[in-house]
């Protein structure tokens, strides 16, 4: 018995291959054992169910909201409140989160991956930001982006919206520049998102993907800790790589490297 | 003018949308009670339709689905979930377009745009304005045998405010167009383009072609 348990990958199988023992020494084992096992597989039937309701109605709740965030949005424009749309716009980006959080355990469940141009996904989302990127003064240098890639087109999109909302966040000098641009290499296309913001401290580095991470020199208005954290965690999902490279109140550079399959070339002719 | 038929059922959506519509000039109804839809739709016979997937009754799809075996006005689907399998579903219905909530304007109204500029057609390539001739493709405006180059962002924004010709244009409408066509420029880069377009049109001859309204944008006279 001690032999087959050690064996077993998942211990808690053990109750299911072990052997019925009759004797008088044996059966009260075999039936605690038994009877244990079952009632924690029942716990943790039912812990998996309230995980699984407690998901949905995350889901359901991030798509109820967003009809009086609509509403809102759509005053908001109308009444040309520049403000009031600043808000609204922090609390799209939260709903965002919470929606991809809720669906990032079982995001292959979601997954459509098709081909697509790289500007496809950026142009919306540059769109999307046009008033703050104006209001802003921020200078946009978008080139190189005809490029296709294969990979699901609303979980990268999110990606690279939490890239663009840091990099925008996190501008601090007269002249404010983004630059987002793609290099096809032999085994890869890499997509770059450059921004000349306050950059990362070194001693951070290590640790801007961790859950709830904010940084120690950041302004920690509106930073939540989980938007690298989605994104790593989905790119690896995806297999995407997510690398960040930044030199401290200098600049902050973050790379989107796409595998190049052999059939990229035809892809790319087709 | 273009008339739209808004379906959706939460009031103040719906109400904002219209205000929306109506300020970007178009005529905005809002369709009321959700029995007879198909018909309704059919007599008010509308020039787009943007339509919410979750509607009373019926839904969005199933309604898109029974309209296009009578009719083939462009629809928009509008939804909360942004799914893939959604879009896919109803393109195959015959959704013109497809957009997610919460809506953002800029993108509503560019899709809109785009989804009854592609309905014309006829977009044109020569243009005839005052004794110029405008080729679109070639970037070139010409009076008889003297012809000035055009930048790429210049004839984007001549081309805006030739179609909206003798009505105001904004200066976001115009920022928002450029941005469009992948052109990010800022605010000072847009005064200077205009004003090298107006020196452009002033060289061939037409002087003060386009007029600044203080405050509100500019017209094509």
């Amino acid at each position: 018995m001690i032999h087959s348990c050690d064996k077993l990958k998942e211990k808690y199988y053990i109750s299911e291959i072990i052997r019925k023992d009759d004797s008088i020494e044996g059966y009260p084992y075999y039936y605690v054992l038994k009877e244990a096992s079952k009632a924690m597989n029942d716990k943790i039937s039912d812990i998996e169910k309230n995980e699984r309701d407690y998901e949905e109605y995350i889901e359901s709740f991030a798509h109820e909201i967003k009809t009086p965030i609509a509403a809102l949005s759509l005053y908001a424009d109308n009444m040309k409140d520049a403000s009031l749309k600043y808000e609204i716009r922090k609390i799209e980006e939260y709903v965002e989160q919470v929606l991809y959080y809720a669906r990032s355990d079982t995001a292959e469940k979601d997954y459509f991956v098709k081909k697509i141009k790289l500007n496809e996904i950026i142009h919306p989302l540059i769109l999307k930001n046009k008033d703050v990127l104006l209001n802003n003064e921020i200078k946009l240098n978008v080139h190189d982006l005809e490029v296709l890639v294969y990979t699901d087109e609303k979980w990268l999109s999110f990606m690279i919206r939490q890239v663009l909302n840091n990099a925008i966040k996190y501008l601090d000098k007269e002249e404010k520049t983004i630059e987002i641009y793609s290099e096809v290499h032999d085994n890869q296309v890499v997509l770059v998102i450059l921004d000349n913001g306050c950059g990362i401290r070194a001693s951070d580095a290590p640790r801007v993907f961790d859950k709830g991470f904010t940084g120690s020199n950041r302004k920690k208005e509106y930073a939540t800790g989980i938007g690298l954290y989605l994104v790593k965690k989905l790119s690896e999902k995806l297999d995407i790589a997510v690398s960040i490279e930044s030199k401290y109140q200098e600049y902050t550079k973050v790379s989107f490297v796409f595998p190049k399959s052999k059939m990229y070339e035809e892809i790319q002719k087709s | 003018m273009k008339k739209i038929l808004i379906i959706e059922d939460d009031e103040s959506v719906r109400g904002e949308l219209k205000e929306l519509l109506s300020n970007a000039g178009y005529e905005a109804l809002i369709l009321e009670g959700y029995s007879n839809m198909l018909d309704d739709i059919l007599s008010i016979h509308p020039d787009l339709i943007l339509l919410d997937i979750n509607i009373p009754y019926m839904n969005g799809e199933v309604l898109l689905k029974n309209l296009r075996k009578v009719s083939n006005i462009p629809v928009i689907m509008v939804t909360s979930k942004n799914t893939e399998i959604d879009e896919v579903l109803s393109m195959s219905y015959g959704a013109d377009d497809y957009i997610t909530k919460p809506y953002n304007p800029t993108i509503l109204l560019l899709r809109i745009g785009a989804v009854l500029k592609r309905l014309e057609k006829n977009i044109m390539d020569v243009i005839e304005y005052h004794d110029l001739t405008i080729e679109v493709k070639r970037g070139i405006v010409k009076k008889d045998k003297e012809e000035v180059i055009l930048t790429k962002n210049e004839m984007i924004i001549f081309l805006y405010l030739y179609e909206a010709k003798g009505s105001i244009v904004t200066r976001d409408e115009l920022m928002t167009e450029l941005w469009n066509n992948d052109e990010y420029i800022n605010d000072n880069a847009l005064t200077v383009n205009i004003s090298r377009l107006r020196s452009k049109l002033r060289e061939l001859g037409v002087e003060d072609a386009i007029e600044t309204r203080k405050g509100q944008g500019y017209i094509l006279l």
